[in-house]
């Protein structure tokens, strides 16, 4: 194995221009990951971690560490399976070669119990790339073996070498998962009976992706820049705030025609690159939809908080946006953050009062008998969709 | 007079034939197929009953003159058909009749004959048109997705719609649920720097999408997407009833693989890879 990789290098180093560089990480794989849901359940995962014992050795996450490089960049990938079944790791747009795709049936699996294999190409074109296990995928994406791939361009804090700048940057991977497949993985049943009931922003769901620090933040001076990318097997929908001006620069890390769009549709295995613009303070949310593919039935949706001050005139102001979760719900919602005691009500599509109460401040649990559907709960003029599942 | 009349009717006759070219006959079916002891229904306009194919024609077309194509329907119940790229072109066929359609002057790239009539409509019934494309290599994909047991109750006419609770567990492209093997007409064979064109159609019932290993392939036309024409892409939806014309120049050798992102249509009988992925092999 070393031996192997010493031959790699040096012949990297051979064929490498001054300008790239040879990197080199170690992954493992493992399933043994645990996680909390946001109503407390807690679910089984497959993942990748850095093999490093500086770095969580040997823990896995969902989604896997975001592996970042330079665009000419050489990559050696090192990854060992910790794990009682065989794995790969497909780079998903990457173009690499036969050698190094990650699939079993053309090039060979990393077996269990310890295999080894080390990937090996070089970061082609700037963008935004995924990458994945590509063994019996249809279960093991779903168990959560997936993460983003970044590549760099030469221009600085640019997506790709012609779009927009951006002072600051956010990633966001959408992913989903069929919670009865991680509760019982070595039973999931029929694999075309999937339905997915939990969806993510970089692993995080309703209220933990503002806890965990997924909410965007800045000045009407900033520009913020952006890689959608959508893992799961649905559509995901992203709907930017209304004096956020979006402006598309590229898409499966090729540029295209800027454009400007206030919706995105993201198919699965899609990634776009974008720059938003905010044109004034900005106290609101990117609403991120999940759809199911066979019905257009909407699956799930989160939130990711956006916060922009003005301070062109020093105005400032707090988040007053409530978290809500788990939203979709079943019997019982809670509605969190409540920064005053208020009144508020739930709609239904035609307007007909299902709820209408008084939110104290701080949390609030409310039982609700209602119909499968999707509801509105209104509270300080402000709008938040549920769904009731 | 009468000598005058016949005479009319055999200059409009012969005028009717050289204005218009017959492209091909094709079989309206609508048939039941078994794969590895599952079986399900599917509609094609197909080019043989014997023995059946139940892939729809792909017919190859220039879009400079006004081509013909005998359609015969061997089904019991008439078909409404249309033009996917001009819903003015609409045809009705008769049960168990012939009917010779004449086709409107094409745009370049692909087109689609569909069918609005439940049981065409649901089982993918339809015919590839593709329309003075030029390259190394033209292949086609076309798309469509079923459960088995639905498209048995389509067949006999007691279900006439997709239901809110629609589970496809039949995937298949150019109607095979077996494309990753090398008996599907849905592999593509190339060199290092060919041209290739795949033409895409969606038959089925809801969006499908296709990742590309290996390759970005640049989308040349959309007849719903027409906002990512030019594009270069590995992975982007269709939609339902649409066409695509996409343009593959493989840089590099090898076996590699193409499918749907939606990973709960890469099965057919819950073995995994089958329905919707198939292989790219190019050569040095």
């Amino acid at each position: 194995m070393m031996r192997n990789k010493l031959i790699i290098i040096f012949s990297i180093l051979l064929t490498s221009n001054s300008f790239s560089q040879v990197q080199e990480i170690d992954l493992v794989s493992r399933m043994d990951g645990s996680k909390t849901l946001i109503d407390g359940t807690v679910i089984e995962f497959w993942g990748y971690g850095e093999d490093d014992p500086n770095l969580n050795n040997d823990k896995i996450f969902i989604p896997g560490p975001v592996l970042r490089f330079n665009v000419g960049d050489t990559v050696i990938i090192n990854l060992t399976n910790d794990s009682p079944e065989d794995h790969t790791i497909h780079w998903h747009g990457l173009d690499v070669d036969q050698a190094n795709d990650g699939v079993p049936s053309t090039t060979d699996a990393v077996g269990s119990f310890g295999g080894e294999f080390t990937y090996t190409f070089v970061c082609k074109e700037p963008g935004t790339y995924l990458y994945h296990c590509h063994v019996l995928t249809t279960l093991h994406l779903a168990m959560g073996m997936y993460g983003s791939f970044i590549i760099d361009p030469e221009a600085e804090d640019q997506i790709y070498e012609n779009s927009g700048k951006f002072t600051k940057e956010y990633n966001y991977l959408f992913s989903e998962m069929n919670t009865s497949w991680n509760l019982n993985p070595l039973s999931p049943g029929q694999f075309y009976l999937y339905e997915a009931d939990y969806a993510m922003v970089n692993g995080w769901a309703g209220s933990e992706i503002e806890d965990k620090n997924q909410s965007i933040e800045g000045t009407i001076n900033d520009s913020i820049g952006m890689r959608l990318a959508n893992v799961g097997y649905g559509r995901v929908e992203t709907i930017f705030p209304n004096d956020l001006e979006v402006s598309v620069y590229g898409s499966d890390g090729r540029e295209v025609a800027e454009y400007t769009a206030d919706t995105i549709q993201l198919y699965p295995g899609e990634r776009f690159g974008v720059v938003g613009y905010p044109q004034t303070a900005i106290d609101d949310s990117i609403e991120v939809n999940y759809y199911d593919l066979r019905n257009e039935n909407l699956l799930y949706t989160n939130y990711i908080p956006v916060s922009i001050i003005d301070d062109t005139g020093l105005e400032t102001f707090s988040s007053n946006k409530l978290s809500i979760y788990p939203n979709p719900f079943r019997e019982e919602i809670v509605i969190d953050k409540v920064k005053k005691r208020g009144s508020a009500s739930i709609t239904d599509l035609n307007g007909k009062i299902v709820w209408d109460g008084t939110l104290e401040e701080g949390e609030n649990k409310v039982r609700l008998n209602l119909d499968q559907g999707v509801y509105v709960l209104t509270y300080q003029s402000q709008q938040y969709k549920l769904i009731k599942h | 007079m009468k000598r005058i009349l016949i005479l009319l009717l055999i200059s409009m006759a012969f005028h009717h034939v050289t204005k218009a070219a017959i492209l091909d006959s094709l079989y309206l079916i609508k048939e039941s197929v078994t794969y590895n002891a599952t079986t399900f229904y599917k509609g094609a306009l197909s080019d043989s009953l014997q023995p059946i194919q139940y892939d729809n024609a792909v017919l190859t077309v220039q879009g400079s003159s006004n081509d013909s194509i005998v359609i015969m329907n061997m089904d019991t119940i008439d078909y409404e058909l249309y033009l996917n790229t001009d819903n003015n072109q609409t045809w009705t066929i008769t049960a168990e009749d012939t009917l010779t359609i004449e086709l409107p002057l094409l745009d370049w790239g692909t087109h689609a004959i569909l069918s609005t009539t439940t049981e065409g409509k649901l089982l993918g019934t339809a015919c590839i048109l593709q329309v003075d494309l030029q390259a190394d290599h033209i292949y086609s994909w076309d798309q469509w997705d079923m459960n088995n047991v639905l498209s048995q109750e389509i067949a006999a006419g007691t279900e006439i719609s997709i239901p809110a609770t629609y589970r496809p567990n039949v995937f298949t492209i150019n109607a095979d649920p077996l494309a990753p093997m090398d008996t599907s007409n849905a592999l593509i064979h190339g060199y290092v720097g060919d041209t290739i064109l795949i033409s895409v159609l969606n038959s089925g019932n809801m969006v499908h999408n296709i990742h590309f290993h290996g390759y970005h392939c640049t989308i040349l036309g959309a007849s719903k997407q027409s906002d990512r024409v030019g594009w270069s892409k590995d992975s982007f939806p269709v939609m339902i009833g649409e066409t695509m014309t996409l343009r593959l120049v493989p840089d590099q050798p090898g076996v590699y693989p193409v499918h749907n992102h939606n990973l709960a249509t890469l099965l057919y009988n819950n073995n995994y890879p089958s329905g919707m992925m198939t292989m790219i092999k190019i050569y040095e």
